[in-house]
């Protein structure tokens, strides 16, 4: 089902239906600038898929169409083989589809406690283990415009987190944040994997958090697929180190 | 009837435009819709009445009275209200609230300065009789207001487009940061284009005391609407689109008095509003960023 | 009572704070409601009374929809002309009664805001000017001689022959508590915490799972039911009135500037700002209303460039910096 474009590089050989996220084609427009040309990737179950590329090379454009932010000029999402593209984000949310920001917008005159309060919960975890799990235990009752950048990060997270995805998509969760920061980030990304079964694309410039996280990856350049697989091999491939070092 | 609508919306149209372009400009630069317009306007209007009926002079010598004027208070306005807008968290909605006060303002002391009632200009700008254009028979204030929106609107394209300011005022419209990382004076430049704005509004208002039937202090709040809906019309920010949306308006208007006139009245409004959900960026507009 | 306190000073809440939480619920509706049924012992006036409790409830209106949603409808007095001619309409073509005719108004109002709804995907500046225009529109669709059989068009709305000034008073009584219940249970309810999320950020809030159209359809409609049950009432109180009477742009105007001025997004601050605006108007602005209104523009320009929170963030301000000097003492 996941028309294979010219441009992308094979996907592996399991049916789609295994996948838990399939996008298909999608290419999508935004006037005459074309920010995605025929993007096609999956994602299995519990499979953690890092998405890089340059600045502009549309790794947040796939995100927000994945998540319904922006709906795909052609092509499709499917979520578990149903097409799910151009759905609003909160139907998504409340399907198993969510995601953080790159830069976090949680809502600044409600608490910690009141930002998760207000989400739809799909989550069979409560709202305090989840504060818990992302490390904001004991600033329940802060305001969420009180909070530090890397814990406003954390909430964002959270918050996502309530509505229970079984998809959750991290738009460059380590901009701005310190080494020691990263990699408690890391370690909680690495939790929901192994604890929570969450599935995950993860789009990130930087490598060292990919190698902490990521199963595979896929590069974009320019809004086209130009590698999928492993880390190691994307390395190694021609075409990336040409992207990464000549662009 | 055709001929006669077709002529009267492009006469009266131009001048709709005329009046709107103001609120365009304040629109482009401000990026906030100016309430008080349409009292700015009456301001004129008043402006241009006692000229007549006191000092005995023709009426559209307030214009020249009137652009001095409104150009210093608004530079002035914009100085005293720009730092707290800025401040602000939401300088949009504090604006419209703003603006909506300084409507109130301006309406009261009217009301204090000329009284309640409506008050009418008996003579014509140009004399009082009708002018024949391609056998049709017009109050002259129709092509009047015309040859005073046309000239006028020019003269604006001018400074905008044929200016080094007009050049600067451009790019701030487009963007306020890149403007001023550029070295333009953004401070000046904005209350300059707010003055010119509330000096444009001022001079319509010279005309509007005939193409309204007169000047009520009442006035503002309609004349602002419509001068809305001539610039949504023609797409927001936009001040060649005013004058597109000022014909569009002006011929709607009278084909409908010509042919529905009780339903007439509706004409404003239901046009605003559907081209606000059809197409809000206007007629001719690129889709412009708002709120 | 404002969010900021409660949020900033409490810790978990214990069970003693619930309680007072909820004592305070129960005040904010009843003393309001006991104040203005008693009024009538104070002011032998009735249809001031009236008019006053007509302004509570629409100065309640504007807060629901502006307050928790930031849409500012300077059309708001649309849904009171609704208001005022379902009721008359109801009393002369349905044969209802006076208090079932007030009830039809509010619906006939939630009818106009059902009709309306494609405005909410307006924003700013172009949904207060929108919402102006659908007013103005839906006041000379009523004025309009071609409706004569149904409004009576430009002549006016009859209701004198069900005019009972106790009963539009205690009707206007009940009307100002169910304001105040409505406002109290959506500050509490999952649908008030969800407009305070979409508000400060809608793409954050539809990640939530927030269905942002939906819940500001629910208070547009909340707010326009206000709109309309006080304008059946106001139009039962006056009995005989012109479409020009109800669809007055005055309305809206008094409306938004009693709420701002108490302070939107609080339970009692556009109680306050009504009843003491109101009293103020009526003592000097009937008979002068242009001194009334210049006052007016510059509250209102005053509010917009010092005082954004209005009089409850002025007042909460000294309590708040009472409060940190008596911590500092003790």
């Amino acid at each position: 089902m996941p028309a294979e474009s010219a441009s992308a590089a094979p996907i592996g050989e399991a049916p789609p239906a295994s996948a838990l996220l399939a996008v298909a084609a999608v290419t999508k427009l935004f006037g005459p600038l074309r920010a995605l040309d025929e993007v096609s990737l999956r994602v299995d179950r519990g499979e953690v898929l890092g998405l890089v590329g340059p600045n502009g090379s549309g790794k947040t454009t796939v995100i927000n169409v994945i998540s319904g932010l922006l709906a795909p000029t052609s092509g499709r999402v499917l979520l578990e083989g149903q097409d799910v593209s151009g759905k609003a984000p909160f139907r998504l949310a409340r399907r198993g589809i969510n995601r953080t920001f790159q830069i976090p917008k949680p809502f600044p005159a409600l608490t910690a406690r009141e930002n998760l309060a207000v989400a739809f919960h799909g989550s069979r975890l409560t709202d305090a283990e989840i504060l818990e799990l992302v490390g904001l235990g004991g600033r329940e009752e802060r305001l969420a415009s009180e909070l530090t950048a890397s814990d406003q990060k954390r909430l964002d997270l959270a918050r996502a987190l309530v509505t229970g995805p079984r998809l959750l998509l991290v738009d460059e969760l380590g901009a701005g944040l310190s080494k020691t920061e990263l990699d408690e980030l890391a370690g909680i990304l690495r939790r929901l994997v192994a604890e929570l079964g969450m599935t995950m694309v993860v789009v990130e410039h930087l490598m060292g958090f990919l190698e902490q996280v990521a199963d595979s990856v896929t590069v974009l350049n320019a809004g086209a697929v130009i590698f999928s697989g492993g880390l190691s091999e994307a390395l190694s491939d021609p075409a990336v180190v040409k992207v990464f070092i000549g662009g | 009837m055709v001929l006669y609508a077709l002529i009267a919306g492009v006469l009266i149209g131009l001048f709709y435009g005329f009046a709107a372009l103001g609120l365009s400009l304040a629109f482009g630069v401000l990026r906030v819709v100016n309430i008080a317009h349409g009292d700015v306007i009456v301001l004129g209007s008043y402006l241009a009445y006692e000229l007549s009926t006191q000092a005995h002079i023709n009426p559209l010598f307030a214009i020249p009275i009137a652009v001095p004027l409104a150009v210093a208070l608004g530079m002035a306005f914009y100085r005293f209200v720009a730092p707290s807008l800025g401040r602000s968290s939401d300088p949009e909605m504090v604006s419209l609230i703003l603006f909506f006060g300084v409507s109130q303002v301006i309406e009261a002391l009217a009301t204090i300065g000329f009284s309640v009632n409506q008050d009418t200009l008996l003579t014509g700008p140009i004399g009082n009789g009708a002018v024949r254009i391609l056998g049709q028979s017009f109050p002259n204030y129709y092509p009047a207001a015309a040859a005073v929106a046309v000239p006028g609107a020019l003269l604006v394209m001018f400074y905008l487009y044929r200016s080094r300011l007009g050049l600067a005022t451009r790019a701030l419209m487009s963007s306020r940061a890149d403007a001023m990382l550029s070295g333009i004076d953004v401070d000046r430049t904005s209350a300059l284009s707010f003055g010119i704005a509330l000096a444009l509004a001022a001079s319509a208002g010279a005309l509007s005391v005939y193409v309204n039937g007169g000047v009520a202090p009442t006035d503002g709040p309609g004349l602002t609407t419509t001068a809305f809906a001539v610039v949504v019309i023609g797409g927001l920010g936009n001040p060649g689109g005013a004058l597109v949306g000022g014909l569009v308006f002006g011929l709607a208007e009278q084909f409908a008095q010509s042919y529905e006139p009780n339903w007439a009245g509706l004409v404003p409004y239901v046009l605003l509003l559907a081209v606000m959900l059809v197409k809000p960026e206007g007629l001719l507009g690129r889709r412009v960023r708002y709120a | 009572m404002p969010e900021g306190v409660a949020g900033a000073s409490g810790q978990r809440a214990t069970r003693a704070q619930t309680w007072r939480r909820r004592g305070a619920d129960v005040a904010a509706v009843l003393v309001p409601t006991v104040l203005f049924a008693l009024a009538r012992t104070v002011d032998s006036n009735l249809l001031l009374l009236v008019t006053i409790m007509v302004y509570v409830v629409l100065a309640q209106g504007v807060n629901v929809i502006y307050g928790f949603t930031g849409y500012l409808p300077f059309g708001y007095v649309g849904f009171f002309g609704a208001g005022a001619y379902g009721t008359y309409i109801a009393v002369a073509h349905l044969g209802a009664g006076a208090v079932e005719a007030t009830v039809l108004g509010g619906v006939c109002a939630v009818l106009v805001a059902i009709v309306l709804i494609p405005l909410l995907r307006l924003r700013g500046a172009y949904f207060a000017i929108a919402s102006l225009a659908a007013a103005l529109a839906l006041s000379s669709l009523v004025s309009n001689p071609s409706l004569q059989s149904v409004t009576n068009g430009p002549y006016g709305a009859d209701l004198s022959q069900v005019f009972s000034s106790g009963g539009s008073y205690w009707t206007a009584v009940v009307i100002v508590a169910f304001a105040m219940l409505v406002v109290v249970v959506l500050r509490r309810s999952r649908l008030g915490l969800q407009l305070r999320a979409v508000r400060a950020d809608q793409v954050s809030a539809s990640y939530a799972g927030v269905n942002v159209v939906a819940a500001r359809t629910g208070a547009w409609l909340l707010s326009a039911l206000l709109a309309g049950l006080a304008g059946g009432v106001y139009a039962w109180a006056i009995s005989t009135f012109y479409p020009t009477a109800v669809f007055d742009t005055t309305i809206s105007l008094f409306a938004i500037v009693f709420a701002l001025f108490g302070g939107v997004g609080t339970v009692l601050g556009p109680v306050v700002g009504a009843v003491v605006l109101y009293y103020v108007y009526n003592a000097i602005g009937v008979n002068d209303p242009q001194y009334f209104q210049l006052i007016f523009g510059v509250v209102i320009v005053v509010i917009a460039l010092f005082l954004p929170g209005g009089l409850a963030a002025v007042l909460l301000g000294a309590r708040r910096r009472l409060a940190t000097r008596g911590a500092d003492a003790g």
